[in-house]
């Protein structure tokens, strides 16, 4: 008993330590971005790199405020398409998903159809969406952005609110109609709360991949609607190779996705195997 | 996760209306709650692509969009005829191959791992989920400072085991490096699939073959990965389909350089659209390539949907 304790115990620290490991090599890039960010120019070219330092914000400074490098406008941007996006999304879905589930309607064409485009590569639509955004003045708009994204991101939001809907007994909603409820009270008193968390999270993950999205947002904006995914990659391009501003930028860039994974990881996670395993 | 996974019991209440007829109000009901879902999808897919196929059936440039004539199946004859057409979709095979291989054994290796520890468990998956949520693109820029010849930190690194990153972004080594790449960031997403599937597993069904003194291997390989193939071959179909569309990572890492050597179809596209400026031959190649993608989507699709598509 005693010895089979103790192999447990081995086995668990040898377990920690390449879990660790595995930490250390995938999350490398991520925190030795950030404390580049952090480092005076002098600091950047000295060797070996210095881990241990006394931070300076000063690109931080720079990205903010360089001359034609508009980085809070693209924060903005960023902002209000990937949470325009991904209320959207939830507000497109969910309706369409009670359809699909319950009323059983649009489910042998519409659905697996709409599942498909999270799959088909978005350069087969890049240059018809572009033409025709073109057409009707919405290039470099947020507009643009928006609509891509939800339509996009909507099959996830499907796949996902599908799987739980399934789940949900039907009861309620029976003796919510047999007292003489109509589909919208049925919808949003109902239906509504009891998905609400299965919603909150499909928000969560368009947010997230909107945020990340970067063919469209490159190919679609010119200046006014860039967003920081796109405005940072670039950053090198347009202003050389001044690597401490590009990490400060990239930082502030990626800081509000990693708060979501940190805050919202039950719910990501259950969204990200939705469709996987059921 | 939820139930009705395919071995374990599915929960009656879900399955309890399966086949029964819905009356006609319903039907009409049901449109109206797609309709926002149809108008968008008819607007923004449907329409664009027609137009796509319309184009590619056209002599037509970027620069001067109005001016077109009309090529028949002229496009779509050169691509089949175009080397780097082809050229492009052999590296997005190999890349997908091999990335997505080397990304299920890690993945599956950290899944099993995270098995084993339970305290701090939560925190230690937020923290390997990281490398997922950063954004392709500006991951490939990380990786681009790190391997910078003045300040990369890897750079310093590598050199201290004599492996210069010059050899490791000249044409030798570039193609395994934008593989390596793309492992470091989605292996996460395999390993948090499979180790949810791995979690899903019934206890007692272990606790049982442990009685009968089935060794651990053998409880993977008879019990844990059969009970799990479905999700086995889903991660294996999702990440190989995205590894196929690559286009963030390594158009800011590479631009699908050096020459055209890390160009995946995707960049290819990307590049006869926009920089070439082809526009009636890069639809083609875009309609060409949705055709040699149909029956993995389709696939791709039965397996993800198959409950629902049950009913």
């Amino acid at each position: 008993m005693r010895a089979n304790h103790r192999r447990h115990a081995v086995g668990l620290v040898l377990a920690w330590i390449a879990i660790l490991l595995a930490l250390i090599v995938f999350d490398f890039p991520l925190v030795s971005t950030f404390i580049t960010s952090l480092k005076t120019d002098a600091q950047l070219e000295t060797t070996p790199p210095q881990w241990l330092l006394t931070p300076t914000f000063a690109h931080y400074h720079n990205v903010f405020y360089a001359v034609g490098f508009n980085f809070t406008n693209m924060l903005v941007n960023s902002l209000i398409v990937a949470t325009c996006a991904s209320v959207l999304v939830a507000c497109v879905a969910f309706p369409a998903s009670y359809a699909l589930v319950r009323l059983r309607v649009g489910v042998r064409r519409l659905f697996p159809f709409v599942v498909s485009l999270r799959f088909m590569p978005p350069v087969v639509f890049a240059l018809p969406v572009y033409l025709m955004f073109q057409k009707v003045g919405l290039i470099d708009t947020r507009l643009a952005l928006i609509l891509v994204n939800v339509v996009f991101n909507v099959g996830f939001g499907l796949l996902f609110l599908t799987t739980y809907l399934q789940d949900l007994p039907v009861e309620l909603e029976e003796s919510a109609m047999i007292d003489g409820a109509g589909t919208l009270t049925l919808l949003t008193r109902i239906v509504l709360p009891l998905l609400g968390p299965a919603v909150a999270a499909t928000s969560a993950i368009v947010f997230i991949w909107t945020w990340n999205e970067f063919l469209f947002a490159l190919m679609l904006t010119i200046r006014n609607a860039t967003t920081v995914t796109v405005g940072s990659s670039l950053f090198i391009t347009a202003y050389g190779i001044r690597w401490g501003d590009i990490s400060a930028a990239i930082s502030v860039s990626i800081l509000p996705t990693l708060a979501f994974t940190f805050l919202a990881q039950r719910w990501i996670v259950r969204g990200l195997t939705a469709g996987a395993i059921k | 996760m939820a139930s009705g996974s395919p071995v374990s019991s599915p929960s009656p209440p879900a399955r309890r209306n399966v086949h029964r007829r819905r009356p006609a109000r319903n039907t009409r009901s049901g449109y109206v709650l797609l309709a926002p879902l149809i108008v968008l999808i008819l607007l923004v897919t449907i329409f664009p692509a027609v137009y796509a196929y319309y184009m590619s059936a056209n002599h037509v440039l970027l620069s001067n969009i109005d001016q077109r004539h009309f090529v028949g199946l002229g496009n779509y004859a050169d691509e089949l005829h175009d080397g780097r057409f082809w050229q492009s979709i052999l590296f997005s095979v190999f890349f997908t191959l091999v990335a997505t291989s080397v990304e299920f054994g890690l993945g599956l290796a950290l899944a099993l791992l995270f098995g084993v520890i339970h305290r701090g468990r939560g925190l230690a998956i937020s923290f390997l989920l990281l490398p997922m949520m950063v954004a392709p693109a500006l991951f490939g820029i990380m990786y681009r400072l790190l391997l910078n010849d003045f300040v990369g930190i890897l750079t310093y690194y590598l050199s201290l085991i004599h492996v210069s990153t010059d050899t490791l972004t000249g044409t030798n080594q570039i193609v395994p490096l934008v593989m390596v790449i793309d492992v470091l960031q989605w292996t996460p997403f395999v390993f948090i699939i499979l180790f949810t599937a791995l979690q899903s597993v019934p206890q007692d069904i272990l606790e049982a073959a442990r009685a009968d003194g089935a060794s651990a291997w053998r409880t993977l390989l008879a019990i844990r990965l059969p009970y799990i193939l479905p999700a086995l071959v889903v991660v294996l179909l999702i990440r190989g389909v995205d590894a196929f569309k690559s286009f963030d990572m390594i158009y800011v890492l590479t631009g699908g350089g050096p020459g055209t050597l890390t160009t995946t179809v995707s960049i290819y596209i990307y590049r006869l659209a926009f920089n070439t400026g082809d526009l009636g031959h890069a639809n083609a190649a875009a309609v060409l390539l949705l055709v040699l993608l149909t029956p993995l989507l389709a696939v791709t699709l039965r397996y993800i949907i198959r409950d629902q598509g049950k009913k």
